[in-house]
């Protein structure tokens, strides 16, 4: 009998991880096992992250403290559901801690006039720009996904994790109920009324919606 | 079905997962509905949106940055192993502290017992409590007046002038013997008290220990000490008077001098190690119907445990027998010398285990 049993899902069937052979190196002290877990997963949990957050530098402070949990945490994660799936519910802790702590931080300092600014992507630079017809296109498009993550940001933070993890990541409802531990049902509902809920607020932020 | 339960069931219509029954009437209310129609349309947009949201990239050396924080984790861990088992940068102070410990432990030690060494080594080793009792006891007997005692009086130890001797014998032997006995069961005074216990005899017993300097006794040697009752005989007829002198003979039957240097309380506790491994002298009397026939027995047990007989001396009608015997064999010698009459022992303090005892018996009648 191996020491550490099968996954397998709610259904009680066997999940077939391709992180299993990395994690077994990583329980043993292998470290270098574990950059190939970080260079695997990085950019998918940086963009949970920064759609959580809205902020891509914060997106990063919460992706490398998520590594590092999970690296401490190794030795306790027994294969319940994939090795990505429990990283996703350690960034989405780490998401939500930095929240409450910015929403803790604002209410001390109060709302800043360039809190819109932040939310966008992290390369995002404001101002008209009269150069070519491709880059106002391109800044028009910035601009679309900046007030597109606002909406999102505005969104209830259960309900914007199911609907970054749904409609962003393409998780399955099965996925997102292991993730978050919720039954599909509850996921479903949840994802249902944040679809509504951006959609009117984008019709509020962005008007007609082409 | 209104407009507003229509918009909740919207999404989930988009999924296709609505009931046939739901699903009939929310499509028959979008064909009548405009407004249904388009919140389904900005439905579709809006996931279509946030679908086509592009990703962002990692910064530069993301992974790198991630990993030397888990390497920094690991190394604490490794770090911290190796505090518990491989404290190799933390054992060279524990050496050094202690060696420095045994250092110091060492030297304390060493200057603690140093004079506790020096303290032990002049006592004679052969004393003994018990006999102190005896010897203070009978000590007022044994005195002798230090400050009388001149030089030229003392005789040379071992001989016994005829003039002592003469003195000896007269002193009636068993006139005090019971007071002696009776002074030997009282109880043991303090040494402290010794001095007023012994008053009469006080200044003799100066006299006899060398270690003691009261007034009358710088002038006596090494050599005087060791001497037994020929000196201090001497000394007793020269300071003493002669009522008193005659008393302190009675007490012990014998020269008091010799029973003081065989076993003075005090006498032990001053003597130097080489005072304690002197000869013992040991003076007994031994009283006989006859004479002769007592002198005769005595020598005949004196050669059966090898004994050596210095001097025979015959003074006023009493006996007079000195004898070197084996410490071993004194106790043998003296009771087969009980057989032949009523002998009283003093016995000296002073036991040489492989030494020799000088014994000087003094043969009265006893009619």
């Amino acid at each position: 009998m191996p020491e550490i049993p099968d996954p397998v899902d709610a259904q009680n069937r066997i999940i077939v991880d391709d992180d299993a052979g990395f994690l077994a190196r990583c329980r043993q002290g292998d470290t270098e096992a574990f950059t190939h877990l970080v260079r695997r997963h990085q950019k998918k949990m940086l963009n949970i992250a920064y759609r959580m957050t809205g902020d891509y530098e914060e997106a990063c402070d919460v992706v490398q403290e998520a590594f590092l949990s999970a690296y401490r945490a190794i030795g306790k994660f027994r294969g319940e559901a994939r090795f990505s799936t429990w990283l996703c519910g350690i960034v989405l802790n780490h998401s939500r801690s930095h929240m409450k702590q910015r929403v803790a931080r604002s209410r001390r300092e109060g709302a800043s006039l360039d809190d819109s600014f932040k939310l966008g992507n992290g390369n995002y630079r404001s101002g008209p720009c009269f150069q070519e017809e491709s880059v106002v296109e391109r800044i028009e498009k910035r601009e679309l996904e900046a007030k597109i993550q606002e909406c999102i940001g505005s969104l209830d933070g259960e309900q914007r994790e199911v609907l970054v993890l749904r409609d962003i990541q393409g998780f399955s409802y099965e996925e997102i109920g292991l993730t978050l531990k919720l039954p599909q049902g509850t996921v479903r509902s949840r994802l249902f009324r944040a679809r509504n809920a951006l959609k009117d607020n984008l019709l509020k932020v962005v008007g007609d919606l082409k | 079905m209104t407009c507003h339960e229509v918009s909740k069931l919207l999404p989930a219509y988009l999924e296709d997962i609505l009931s046939p029954e739901e699903k009939k009437s929310v499509e028959s209310h979008l064909v009548s509905c405009t407004l249904c129609s388009r919140a389904l349309a900005d439905l579709k947009k809006a996931e279509n949106l946030v679908k086509g949201l592009g990703e962002v990239e990692p910064p530069p050396f993301f992974e790198q940055r991630i990993m030397a924080r888990v390497r920094e984790e690991a190394g604490q861990k490794k770090g911290l192993l190796r505090k518990f088992f491989y404290p190799l940068h933390i054992k060279i102070p524990i050496q050094a502290v202690a060696t420095v410990l045994v250092t110091v432990l060492a030297f304390y030690v060493y200057q603690k017992s140093e004079p506790e060494m020096k303290h032990l080594t002049p006592f004679p080793v052969p004393l003994s409590e018990p006999r102190k009792g005896q010897v203070k006891a009978k000590s007022p007997e044994a005195l002798i007046a230090p400050s009388a005692v001149t030089p030229a009086r003392r005789a040379p130890a071992g001989d016994l002038p005829d003039k002592d001797r003469q003195r000896f014998a007269a002193v009636p032997p068993s006139e005090n013997l019971g007071k002696a006995d009776r002074v030997a069961e009282s109880p043991e005074p303090k040494q402290e008290e010794r001095p007023s216990d012994i008053k009469p005899g006080a200044p003799i017993m100066m006299a006899r220990e060398k270690e003691v300097p009261p007034a009358g006794a710088e002038g006596l040697s090494k050599a005087q000490d060791r001497a037994g009752k020929q000196e201090a005989g001497k000394a007793l007829e020269t300071l003493l008077p002669e009522q008193k002198r005659k008393e302190k003979m009675a007490d012990t039957g014998t020269t008091v001098e010799e029973s003081r240097t065989m076993k003075s309380a005090p006498a032990p506790l001053r003597f130097t190690g080489v005072a304690a491994k002197k000869r013992s002298y040991i003076d007994l009397t031994i009283q006989v119907r006859d004479t002769d026939l007592a002198i005769r027995e005595i020598e005949e047990r004196l050669k059966q445990v090898n004994a050596r007989i210095i001097e025979r001396l015959h003074r006023e009608g009493r006996e007079f027998l000195k004898a070197e015997i084996a410490a071993q064999k004194f106790a043998a010698f003296l009771d087969r010398l009980e057989a032949l009459g009523k002998v009283d022992l003093d016995k000296n303090t002073l036991d040489v285990p492989d030494g020799k005892v000088t014994v000087n018996i003094k043969i009265v009648t006893n009619p």
